[in-house]
C-alpha cells in the first residue's frame, strides 16, 4: 500500500527521474501540478510534448533547433569563417549570453572518454572536419577545462592544424573579481602561461 | 595543541565513554584485545580524518551498530576547538568542528594533526611501492591542498590512457586519440614530480638524522626516489618534457601489458644501507627503526609547515627501543601530546610514568 494516489504516484516517480531533481522536490512539484488550475497544467504538458516535437539537432552545428538550419547557422550577420567548438547546447547559451562571440557554433554532444567507451568517432568531431573547408579562418575550441575536455581539445588541434587552420583554446586563468591567492598552481600557471601584454 | 577530551560512542568495542588527557604523555595500560589500539585510532581519526592505514570508515563502527560518533575537543594556539565524526553505515561521515558542518578538509582548524605509529608500519619499508607513495602522498597533500587534486586529476587521466591502450588491441585507429592523454598525463605529471621533489628535499635529511639516532649505528642510511623514468640532473621546467618522451618510448610495452609503465604513479622510495637495500636485506629491527624514523620525521616536518607538533600516537612501539630513546620519545627534547599503549607498565621508565597519566583499558571501558 503506497502512499500516494497510483496517478500521484507515478506523476512523481516521473519527475524524480529528471536531473537535479530528488524525491522531496518531486514530490513538492508534484503536489503543486495537482493545485494549479487545470488549464495552465495542460499548457505544461503542451509545452513539453511541443518542445519534444519541434525541436531537432541543427543539421550544420548540432545544436538544439526548431528550424533547420538553426538561427545561428543561418544567421546572415554572423561571421562564418569563425567556429566555437562546444561540448553541448548549454554551453552555446553561455557564451551567447556574452554577446562578444559573433561566430557559429559546433556542438559535439560529449567529450572523448575510453572509461565511458566514447571515442573520437562517437562525438560530432567528422562533422566539424567537413565543416571546416568551406571559408573557415579560425576554429576556438571551448571544451571544459577538466582531463577530457582536454584531451578533446588537443585531439581536435591535432586534426585541424595540418589543414592550415588557426586553431584556438579559449584562456585558462583566474576567474573576475577572484583572489590570486585562492588560486591553485596549476590554475596560476596556466594563466602565466596565456599572460598578455598590456 | 593537544586533545584535552574525547567522547566516544559506539566506536569499535566502546559503547560509550569519555576520557580527558593530559597535554603530556598519556598511558593505555591493558592485556590484549581490550580496546587500547582503538581508542588510538579513535583520536587519530578525529584529528586526520581518516582512518589509520587501509581501514575502511565504515569498519569503525561498532560491530552490530549502525552509527558511530566521535568527539574531541582540543587545546589550540586560538583557543579550544572542538571537533564532531559521525559515521552512518552506507553514508559519508559527516564532520562537525564548534558546532558547524564541515565539507571540505581546508575548511578545517588545519593546525590539528596526529601521527600513528604501530609495529604494522614494517609494510612502509618492506611492502608495495605503493605503500610509499601513499605515505608520500598523504602528507604532501595535507601540506598542500592543490597536490591532491593534481593527484586525482592525474590517475583519471592514466585511468583513461590505460583504458585505450585496451581498446588499442581492437581498433588500431584509435591510436590518433593517444596523444591527447599523454599530453595531459605529462603535465599533471610534471607537477606531482616537482612537488614530490621539493618535499623529499626536506623529508630524506629528517629521516637520516632520525635512523641515526634511533638504529645506535654509525652509517648513515642513503635514502633516493627511485623514479620510473630517469630523471637525475633534469631541470624541473623540462619534467614535461621527459616524461612526454618517456610515455613514448614505452609505448610498445604499454600496449602489450594494457597499462601505463612510467611516471609518478609507479615511483617509489628506496633506502639503501651500505649499498643494500633495506627493504629486501634488511632485518626486522632496521625496518623497523626506518619505519618509526620515518614517521618522527613526518611529525618534525609538520612542526616546521605549522609550528606545533602533532599528537604522537604509539602503538605497542616501545619494545624494541632502549630505555635512552624511550626515554628520549616520552619525555620529548621535542615536546608534545604522546599516547602510548603498552600490556606492561614496566616499559616505561617509572619516574617518566608518574608524570604521565596511566589509564587501563578493560573490555571498552577506560578506568
Amino acid at each position: 500500500m503506497g502512499y500516494y494516489a497510483e496517478p500521484i504516484a507515478r506523476l512523481i516517480e516521473e519527475l524524480s527521474r529528471l536531473p537535479g531533481i530528488g524525491p522531496k522536490t518531486a514530490q513538492r512539484l508534484a503536489f503543486h501540478i495537482l493545485k494549479m488550475p487545470a488549464d495552465r497544467a495542460v499548457r505544461l504538458v503542451q509545452a513539453i510534448a511541443g518542445a519534444r516535437e519541434s525541436i531537432v539537432y541543427c543539421s550544420v552545428c548540432g545544436n538544439f533547433t526548431d528550424v533547420d538550419p538553426c538561427s545561428i547557422c543561418s544567421a546572415s550577420h554572423r561571421d562564418r569563417s569563425t567556429i566555437m567548438v562546444v561540448e553541448e547546447p548549454k554551453d552555446v547559451v553561455a557564451i551567447e549570453k556574452t554577446r562578444d562571440y559573433k561566430g557559429l557554433y559546433h556542438v559535439l554532444h560529449g567529450v572523448i572518454s575510453p572509461l565511458e567507451g566514447i571515442g573520437p568517432d562517437d562525438i560530432r568531431i567528422k562533422e566539424l572536419l567537413s565543416r571546416v573547408s568551406s571559408g573557415v579562418k579560425e576554429v576556438v575550441i571551448a571544451t571544459n577545462p577538466d582531463v577530457e575536455g582536454e584531451a578533446t581539445a588537443l585531439y581536435i588541434a591535432r586534426l585541424l592544424k595540418p589543414l592550415g587552420l588557426k586553431v584556438t583554446r579559449i584562456a585558462y586563468g583566474i576567474p573576475m573579481g577572484g583572489d590570486l591567492d585562492y588560486a591553485d598552481e596549476i590554475t596560476l600557471a596556466k594563466a602565466l602561461e596565456g599572460r598578455r601584454e598590456l | 595543541m593537544h586533545l584535552t577530551k574525547i567522547r566516544l560512542f559506539d566506536f569499535r568495542n566502546f559503547r560509550e565513554a569519555e576520557v580527558e588527557f593530559s597535554g603530556g604523555l598519556n598511558v593505555f595500560y591493558g592485556d590484549n584485545a581490550q580496546g587500547k589500539t582503538n581508542l588510538l585510532e579513535a583520536i587519530h581519526f578525529l584529528c586526520n580524518l581518516r582512518p589509520v592505514r587501509t581501514t575502511r570508515e565504515q569498519d569503525l563502527i561498532a560491530w552490530d551498530k549502525t552509527k558511530a560518533y566521535l568527539k574531541g575537543v582540543f587545546y589550540t594556539s586560538s583557543g579550544p576547538v572542538d571537533r564532531e565524526l559521525l559515521l552512518k553505515a552506507g553514508d559519508r561521515k559527516k564532520v562537525r568542528e564548534c558546532g558547524v558542518e564541515r565539507h571540505r578538509l581546508s575548511e578545517l582548524y588545519w593546525q590539528i594533526h596526529a601521527v600513528f605509529f604501530s609495529p604494522d608500519d614494517l609494510t612502509l619499508v618492506k611492502g608495495r611501492p605503493s605503500e610509499r607513495r601513499r605515505f608520500l602522498d598523504l602528507i604532501i597533500a595535507r601540506l598542500k591542498p592543490q597536490y591532491g587534486r593534481y593527484l586525482s586529476e592525474y590517475s583519471r587521466a592514466l585511468f583513461q590512457r590505460n583504458r585505450l591502450l585496451k581498446d588499442l588491441r581492437r581498433n588500431r585507429t584509435l591510436i590518433t586519440a593517444l596523444d591527447a592523454w599523454d599530453e595531459q598525463l605529462s603535465s599533471l605529471g610534471a607537477a606531482i614530480l616537482r612537488t614530490r621533489a621539493a618535499f623529499t628535499e626536506k623529508l630524506f635529511p629528517l629521516v637520516r638524522k632520525y635512523y641515526l639516532y634511533f638504529s645506535r649505528e654509525e652509517r648513515e642510511i642513503d635514502i633516493r626516489y627511485a623514479g620510473s623514468m630517469v630523471l637525475a640532473d633534469v631541470p624541473a621546467e623540462s619534467l614535461r618534457e621527459v616524461f612526454l618522451a618517456a610515455l613514448r618510448e614505452s609505448l610498445p610495452r604499454d600496449l602489450e601489458s594494457g597499462y601505463t609503465q612510467v611516471g609518478p604513479h609507479r615511483d617509489d622510495l628506496q633506502f639503501l644501507l651500505g649499498g643494500r637495500d633495506l627493504r629486501y636485506f634488511g632485518s626486522q629491527g632496521q625496518q623497523r627503526t626506518l619505519s618509526l624514523s620515518l614517521k618522527f620525521a613526518e611529525r618534525r616536518i609538520f612542526f616546521e609547515a605549522t609550528g606545533v607538533y602533532p599528537i604522537l600516537l604509539l602503538d605497542d612501539a616501545l619494545s624494541e627501543l632502549d630505555v635512552n630513546r624511550r626515554r628520549w620519545i616520552l619525555e620529548g627534547e621535542e615536546p608534545c601530546q604522546v599516547f602510548v599503549t603498552t600490556a606492561d607498565l614496566s616499559a616505561i621508565p617509572g619516574d617518566i610514568l608518574k608524570k604521565g597519566r596511566v589509564y587501563r583499558i578493560r573490555a571498552g571501558t577506560v578506568g
